[in-house]
């Protein structure tokens, strides 16, 4: 048999059914970023961090444990959360953390895993999602913001004059803030203290009833949905050749008998097949002929990094630093994979 | 321009709502996600026509949620809510977010092709099989009467080819007892789906229950190319969460006239949805327990109401 077929009607039904299963996460995190946006001071944002990078990027790792959203829903979330004034750095760590880090995928890994060690399943894969997470976090501080965030969002982050790197931009300086419900457009929604302070004053004259408000949010939430689902798309066409028309038994398979070839072949194909987090642990449980390292590997990578992530992430992020992410998570999850297959 | 780059957006949003919603309305969504997951689907096609259409009443009656939203002129927005002026991009972007999908439905069969299907590989070992745990034959057994196999499951043999049950055997009567609780049609078959064999080829308590008895089971036919014995398999796919996790999961039929030494049969088409009646065997093969259906007919049938299993 061919390795490579393509049949239409099989490669609609792949493509679709991602879409079905993805468009009401990416909406309800839409939404959740249009009421972040009208409702959410960024005062708020700021004083419930602490003031140090290190500590602040370690709460980050964790706040899906509160807050938890899936890896398409998030984007547009912490496009938001930084417009509101999170320092990037706590941003990237959130965006890493919060598809693997909450209650939900550990209940999910926990139930997928049952008779074959979960806890210790769901053990790893959340510390080491969390480590990969606040590593890339901790990276980020380090580095200048005009090197790997979107012009276009850059353009949109608040206090950056004078303050460049990862950890400092974003958060707002001092007294100045932005307020509830931020009138783009009117300032120019450039985030300079002196903008802010005007929109402050603006909104307090204006005093939008709270229906308008709402109506604002959903305005938001459709646009911020637009936005993503462009790439949604992309990324669920791309997955779905690969779902229906590659013979996977010829290409995975044949590498499950040597550590590293099994945890670099799962990791390939947790970017390819883009399955969401939520439940991408019943789809590695399958994986019986596979290390148990290399399905820890299939686990953390896949939710951080697959095809579909590439375009959304590229709403954010430059696409040399994309790509520079990719490479660097797949080597440092892989690496660390490989190592605990000696345990595991 | 002006207007139709205003348009864009609750044209896309109603497009991509309608289609949530006809898929949710039509029972087609059955053979894309698990019914956890259908409710949000309505939900967010529901969500997605409301703002299309206050978009579109705002643009025909007044500007005033325009103005208070910042509709169109989002500072974060990408090309297809950027303002007011169609850029190339911009249309691009629309067209990448209506077409695929709409063309998609009019593409799709709502079912695998035999080579999609074949690509991810049958699955025929329950270990194989993800967090599936329940016995879908089984309407309201009682859990002592199931459960009380085990103490004699130990010693449980199959029974050799040819050999009648041993009707008076302990494991027999509990499996006697349990399964008069199965699922039947109105000629006592036991309705039973692939899943439910795979896991009782591993499951002492649950093997007792279809050995050796007569069981009706619907799936898709396709043929076993290097079997010598006639062999085909009926085939369901098993999805998680939707379509595109979906496995297939398989269980081997002997036909009816490999069995009566007839020289040949009319088997169904491949992949055409099959009833196949038979008794059941759970043989070892290749050093692991499998089952095998011995079909006394094999007939073409309409889909059941849920293509895939869950």
């Amino acid at each position: 048999m061919p390795w490579f077929h393509f049949d239409p009607p099989s490669f609609a039904l792949s493509f679709l059914s991602v879409l079905f299963e993805s468009v009401p996460f990416l909406l309800l995190g839409a939404l959740i970023s249009g009421l972040i946006e009208v409702f959410v001071p960024a005062r708020w944002m700021t004083s419930i961090l602490p003031k140090q990078a290190l500590p602040a990027v370690l709460l980050s790792g964790l706040l899906g444990m509160i807050f938890p959203m899936c890896e398409c829903g998030v984007v547009p979330v912490i496009r938001r959360l930084m417009k509101k004034g999170l320092p990037v750095s706590c941003a990237v760590t959130y965006l890493l953390a919060s598809p693997v880090v909450n209650p939900i995928v550990a209940v999910s890994t926990y139930a997928a895993f049952k008779g074959r060690s979960p806890g210790e399943t769901v053990f790893y894969r959340l510390v080491l999602s969390y480590f990969v997470a606040v590593l890339v976090g901790f990276v980020v501080t380090r580095l200048r913001v005009e090197q790997f965030i979107h012009p276009r969002v850059l353009d949109t982050l608040p206090g950056r004059a004078g303050r460049t790197r990862g950890f400092r931009v974003g958060a707002l300086a001092g007294s100045a803030a932005v307020a509830p419900f931020s009138l783009e457009g009117t300032a120019g929604g450039s985030g300079s203290d002196a903008s802010l302070a005007a929109l402050d004053a603006l909104e307090q004259q204006l005093k939008p009833s709270l229906l308008r408000r709402l109506l604002a949010a959903c305005q938001r939430g459709a646009n911020d949905f637009l936005d993503v689902a462009v790439f949604v798309v992309i990324g669920a066409a791309l997955a779905s050749v690969f779902n229906t028309a590659v013979d996977q038994r010829q290409i995975i398979e044949p590498l499950a008998a040597n550590p590293w070839t099994a945890t670099l072949a799962l990791m390939a194909l947790a970017f390819v097949v883009a399955v969401c987090s939520t439940s991408d642990a019943f789809i590695a449980a399958t994986f019986t002929v596979f290390p148990p390292s290399a399905r820890l590997a299939f686990l953390v990578f896949g939710p951080v990094f697959d095809l579909k992530l590439i375009f959304l992430y590229s709403l954010v992020f430059r696409r040399r630093f994309v790509l520079a992410l990719g490479v660097g998570l797949f080597i440092l999850i892989a690496l660390i994979c490989v190592r605990l297959s000696s345990i595991l | 321009m002006k207007s139709l780059a205003r348009v864009l957006s609750p044209v896309a949003l109603l497009a991509w709502g309608a289609l949530l919603l006809y898929f949710y309305a039509s029972g087609r969504l059955g053979a894309y996600l698990v019914p956890a997951y259908r409710p949000g689907v309505a939900v967010a096609g529901v969500i997605m026509l409301a703002i299309a259409l206050g978009q579109f009443y705002s643009l025909r009656f007044g500007s005033q949620w325009q103005t208070a939203s910042g509709l169109f002129a989002d500072d974060g927005a990408s090309d297809l809510t950027a303002p007011n002026r169609v850029r190339l991009t911009q249309l691009f972007s629309f067209v990448l977010l209506v077409v695929p999908i709409w063309a998609a439905v009019g593409v799709s069969k709502d079912a695998y092709a035999s080579t999609a299907m074949l690509n991810r590989g049958i699955v025929s070992d329950a270990a194989n099989l993800p967090g599936k745990s329940s016995l879908s034959a089984v309407t309201t057994a009682p859990k002592p009467a199931v459960a009380a196999a085990p103490a004699t499951s130990s010693v449980y043999e199959p029974p050799l080819p040819g050999a009648t049950p041993v009707p008076n055997d302990t494991a027999t009567a509990s499996a006697n007892d349990a399964a008069q609780y199965l699922k039947k049609t109105a000629d006592g078959h036991i309705i039973t789906e692939v899943t439910d064999l795979l896991f009782a080829s591993e499951d002492d308590t649950m093997r007792p229950l279809f050995e050796n008895r007569t069981i009706e089971m619907i799936g898709q036919f396709l043929p076993v190319k290097e079997a010598t014995d006639g062999r085909f398999q009926i085939v369901r796919m098993f999805m998680v969460c939707c379509a595109a996790d979906a496995r297939p999961v398989g269980v081997a039929v002997q036909p009816p006239v490999a069995r009566a030494g007839v020289a040949s049969a009319k088997l169904p088409e491949e992949m055409s949805w099959t009833k196949v009646v038979g008794t059941v065997s759970f043989p070892m093969e290749n050093g692991r327990r499998v089952p095998i259906v011995h079909a006394q007919t094999a007939t073409p049938t309409d889909p059941p109401s849920e293509a895939m299993l869950y």
